[in-house]
């Protein structure tokens, strides 16, 4: 414990959106210095049995569904919570020590860990344990909807009720905020993956063809949509198909994928209005007034925010740079944290 | 409807929003909404916001509105309706308010910033707060513990004389030839009964330090007349032992003071001066005479196991005991 104390003098405090589907970290007073995918790649040793981390991050999710048999990518967190505890663990300490890679000394830094809010007790205290097991000296949580609100910009501190919607890999969190706390949230375990998993599911129903996670992510980005638009996207992919086993290529455009999401977006599209109903009026009118702000990797999604002001009837608002609110939004509560903590933190 | 129109209409637009790229993003807005034909109302209606907040942004008056991430999403929408291209807008309006108000996030502070037991603080407090107690705790310990033995003694004392009548006929014995005469004089001698602890051996060669006290015990030879008591007499004795004849008081002193032990018993002897201690368990059948100064501070623990003997005669330890724990004062020189 001292020892932690000594070498915290030579690290950086961490706010760390631990998401499913990518990892941020940001270090105080350098802004957001990581952001890779929640992917680690394993070797199993033939004759020991031993397992050692080959990669983590990027080089592991271009192994994704390419690897050997003795090495397995995995992606170690599931639905926003962890599902791996072990290899969690790795890849926090990978990540911490990456960016503190240059220093001498191993880095015991303080973390600030944004959770899903529907997360239970138990996933709660195996992020924790698992932040503290990769090096942190001290582990701190922070709800996901508020970190994407201070993100995002919103004046979570004034008596004005502000929504926001953070879609991100694993879940979907929506937050009615007021007066620095949290009036109604709820965490629907609806994400990108789920996107993802729909595209396959889609394709293989409607083309008998079978792709990866990789070309799902890959045409989602590409022409995936929450809205029917004006303009209609193509895009080429290669699977292999089911019924003669051999890969074959063909192409989808964004109406498919459209059609694709609807079941997801609907999910997405409900706990909204469950939270809207849920709101106290004032709050709601409040949000009525002014809007829901949309946060996380899902607001990337095209015309996501027109599907929601269509279906809500409320002024709908992506957020800037909407990937990176969570971890900016962990990142200024940490410098608050600091701030107000001097007189605490003092004697350190 | 609306997105056939923009398929249509953004060209053209596009190309005039270059030429008015030094325009206010207000002006930009109303200049498309207005070759569009679109009245505020409509867009209000489109946009889902109320008339005065289109103006306000249609006026670049950006006072009113809500912060500014509210105000890039409309002016984000906006755009898109009418066919504008939006980055230039941000970029102008990021320009027009480049100091984005960071909301004061106390939120997550008070539950982050409570301050933990492992603190550094808070262990140095409590350390402090433990070591201020345990030092008061000492200090009373130290202030009080010779007291604790001295207080139940006194009162002890007293009672010791009276209730053991078969005493003063013993010390009597040898005076009483000189009893009768000192009578009327008890008032004087009477005190060192009292002060017996400390007086009697500087007093026993010169019995001229026994008349100061006279004073003070004034009271108490009253009260042993009125009583008529032997005890009185016995002391009064006592006295004029001492003052009419010097050699018998030598022989008083020195007493011997054995305990001997029926039974384990826990023993606490101390003697005045403090050079003589006898403390510990004692084991059945040990036998001890006590040495140095009297009076003696004594603690049994099985006062039931204890045979004291002064100069061999039986002394009543469990008359001074409470429980079977016997704690009072002894002075062997009585």
């Amino acid at each position: 414990m001292f020892f932690r104390r000594i070498r915290g003098l030579f690290s950086n405090d961490l706010a760390i959106d631990l998401g499913t589907a990518n990892t941020l970290i940001y270090v105080r007073g350098r802004g957001i210095v990581l952001n890779e995918p929640s992917v680690v790649a394993i070797r199993q040793d033939h004759d020991g049995g031993r397992k050692t981390v080959v990669s983590v991050g990027e080089d592991a999710k271009a192994m994704l569904g390419r690897t050997p048999q003795n090495i397995t990518a995995i992606r170690p967190l599931k639905d926003g919570v962890i599902a791996d505890f072990t290899v969690t663990e790795k890849m926090l300490q990978y990540f911490i020590h990456k960016v503190h890679e240059s220093r001498m000394i191993r880095p015991s830094p303080r973390v600030l860990v944004c959770v899903p809010c529907g997360s239970t007790q138990v996933e709660r205290r195996a992020i924790k344990e698992s932040a503290a097991g990769a090096g942190a000296r001290e582990v701190y949580l922070i709800e996901e909807p508020m970190a994407a609100a201070i993100g995002a910009g919103l004046p979570v501190a004034e008596a004005r009720g502000s929504m926001v919607l953070d879609i991100g890999g694993g879940t979907s969190e929506v937050g009615v905020i007021s007066l620095n706390g949290i009036v109604y949230s709820q965490s629907a375990r609806i994400g990108g993956d789920t996107f993802d998993d729909s595209i396959i599911n889609y394709v293989r129903r409607n083309y008998g063809t079978f792709i990866g996670e990789a070309t799902a992510e890959r045409v989602k980005h590409s022409i995936g949509s929450a809205f029917p638009g004006s303009e209609v996207l193509e895009i080429e992919v290669k699977g292999r198909n089911l019924a003669e086993g051999m890969p074959r290529s063909f192409t989808l455009n964004s109406n498919e994928i459209l059609e694709a999401l609807q079941e997801p977006l609907s999910g997405i599209v409900s706990a909204v209005k469950i939270a809207l109903e849920q709101t106290p009026p004032e709050l709601g009118s409040d949000v009525a007034e002014r809007g829901i702000v949309i946060t996380g990797g899902g607001a990337l999604l095209r015309d996501i925010d027109r599907l929601l002001a269509e279906e809500t009837g409320l002024p709908v608002v992506i957020a800037e740079d909407p990937l990176t609110c969570v971890a900016r939004g962990g990142g200024k509560a940490l410098d608050m944290m600091d701030e107000r903590g001097l007189d605490f933190f003092a004697s350190e | 409807m609306d997105n056939d129109d923009n398929a249509q209409f953004a060209p053209s637009l596009m190309i005039d929003s270059a030429d008015e790229r030094t325009d206010s993003p207000g002006r930009q807005l109303r200049y498309a909404r207005e070759r569009r034909s679109l009245t505020l109302e409509r867009v209000a209606s489109d946009l889902r916001l109320s008339i005065a907040i289109v103006t306000a942004l249609e006026n670049d008056d950006y006072s009113g509105l809500p912060s500014p991430v509210f105000v890039s999403g409309y002016l984000n929408s906006y755009a898109r309706l009418v066919g504008l291209d939006p980055a230039p807008l941000l970029a102008h309006y990021r320009g027009v308010r480049p100091t984005v108000e960071l909301p004061v996030c106390g939120p997550a502070l008070p539950k982050i910033t409570t301050i933990r037991s492992s603190h550094l603080l808070m262990r140095l407090m409590s350390g402090a707060v433990i070591l201020a107690l345990t030092s008061g705790v000492t200090l009373w310990w130290i202030n009080h513990r010779p007291q604790d033995a001295i207080l139940p003694v006194a009162p002890q004392v007293m009672p010791t004389t009276p209730t053991a009548p078969a005493a003063p006929p013993a010390h009597s014995s040898a005076i009483p030839p000189d009893v009768m005469a000192p009578l009327p004089l008890p008032n004087r001698p009477a005190p060192p009964a009292i002060d017996a602890p400390v007086v009697p051996p500087t007093s026993a060669p010169l019995p001229a330090p026994s008349p100061p006290p006279a004073p003070s015990s004034e009271p108490r030879p009253q009260r042993g007349r009125d009583s008529g008591s032997l005890v009185a007499d016995a002391t009064a004795a006592d006295a004029t032992a001492i003052a009419s004849a010097p050699p018998p008081p030598v022989v008083k002193k020195n007493r011997e003071v054995a305990v001997s032990f029926k039974a384990p018993c826990w023993v606490d002897i101390r003697d005045a001066s403090g050079r003589f201690k006898l403390i510990g368990e004692m084991r059945k059948g040990t036998r001890h005479v006590l040495a140095g100064e009297p009076p003696y501070s004594i603690i049994f623990g099985n006062a039931t196991a204890v045979d004291m003997r002064v100069d061999g005669k039986v002394f009543d330890v469990r008359a001074q005991s409470r429980g079977n724990i016997a704690r009072f004062k002894f002075d062997s020189t009585e």
